[in-house]
């Protein structure tokens, strides 16, 4: 399931549902990240295509379950303006074994932080700028290019 | 009437624009030439090198023809999630 929202979402309601739908799974993964307080940011504001992105995310998924034994898979993207300690993004992942959860959930926020259609805006100290893509990021996805195939 | 979308930086200049294309707009160059002759700073974030284009929603290396019945996206850097 994908759901790119709005406003706000509640990650522990969100991972109950997901418990709820992959009922008998042995192993379930989740990763929320969050808008950090860094001291200097006040907001982050995230825009995305329509139906492009969401399309996106579901080649990720898709991608995802053709790697690993995957039951079920979430994710849950916000998009808006946003203040620090607000969710931004939950992954979760649901399998028989653990490991096939860790990875699938690993491999999916990295395909979100490198190649999702999202572009962000931070403004910090009444200053809005646009956030450029993050080698550190494209350096994180490329550790799949060669893992388990 | 071609839909023109902008994201990202490209959504500085404007957010969509509804439009009918001139005659000589056949493929995303001529558009993109257009473009860059009728929206100011367009031509410069047009031309970096992690500007995407879409047509209908689909993103293509090579030359794609567009069209007064199509939808075109010009994205910038994506930022990630």
């Amino acid at each position: 399931m994908i759901r790119i929202l709005d406003k706000g979402f509640d990650p522990d309601f969100e991972l109950a549902e997901f418990q709820k739908r992959a009922f008998g799974a042995g192993a379930i993964v989740s990763f929320t990240g969050w808008v950090r307080d860094d001291g200097a940011t006040e907001s982050l504001s995230l825009s995305h295509y329509e139906g492009f992105t969401e399309t996106h995310i579901k080649g990720f998924v898709e991608c995802a379950k053709s790697r690993w034994a995957l039951q079920e898979s979430l994710i849950v993207h916000r998009v808006g303006k946003m203040s620090v300690g607000t969710p931004i993004v939950l992954v979760a992942t649901a399998s028989v074994h653990r490991r096939d959860a860790f990875e699938a959930c690993d491999f999916l926020m990295d395909k979100l932080k490198s190649e999702a259609p999202f572009w962000k805006q931070e403004t910090k100290s009444g200053e809005t700028v646009w956030v450029e893509p993050r080698q550190q990021d494209k350096s994180d996805l490329k550790r799949w290019d060669n893992a388990r195939d | 009437m071609a839909v023109i979308l902008f994201f990202g930086r490209f959504s500085d200049l404007s957010k969509r624009i509804d439009v009918e294309l001139p005659a000589y707009v056949t493929d995303k160059a001529s558009l993109t030439t257009y473009l860059s002759q009728t929206v100011e700073g367009f031509a410069s974030l047009a031309a970096l090198k992690d500007t995407r284009i879409s047509v209908n929603m689909i993103v293509s290396m090579t030359e794609t023809s567009v069209g007064n019945d199509d939808e075109i996206a010009y994205m910038s850097a994506l930022s990630g999630g």
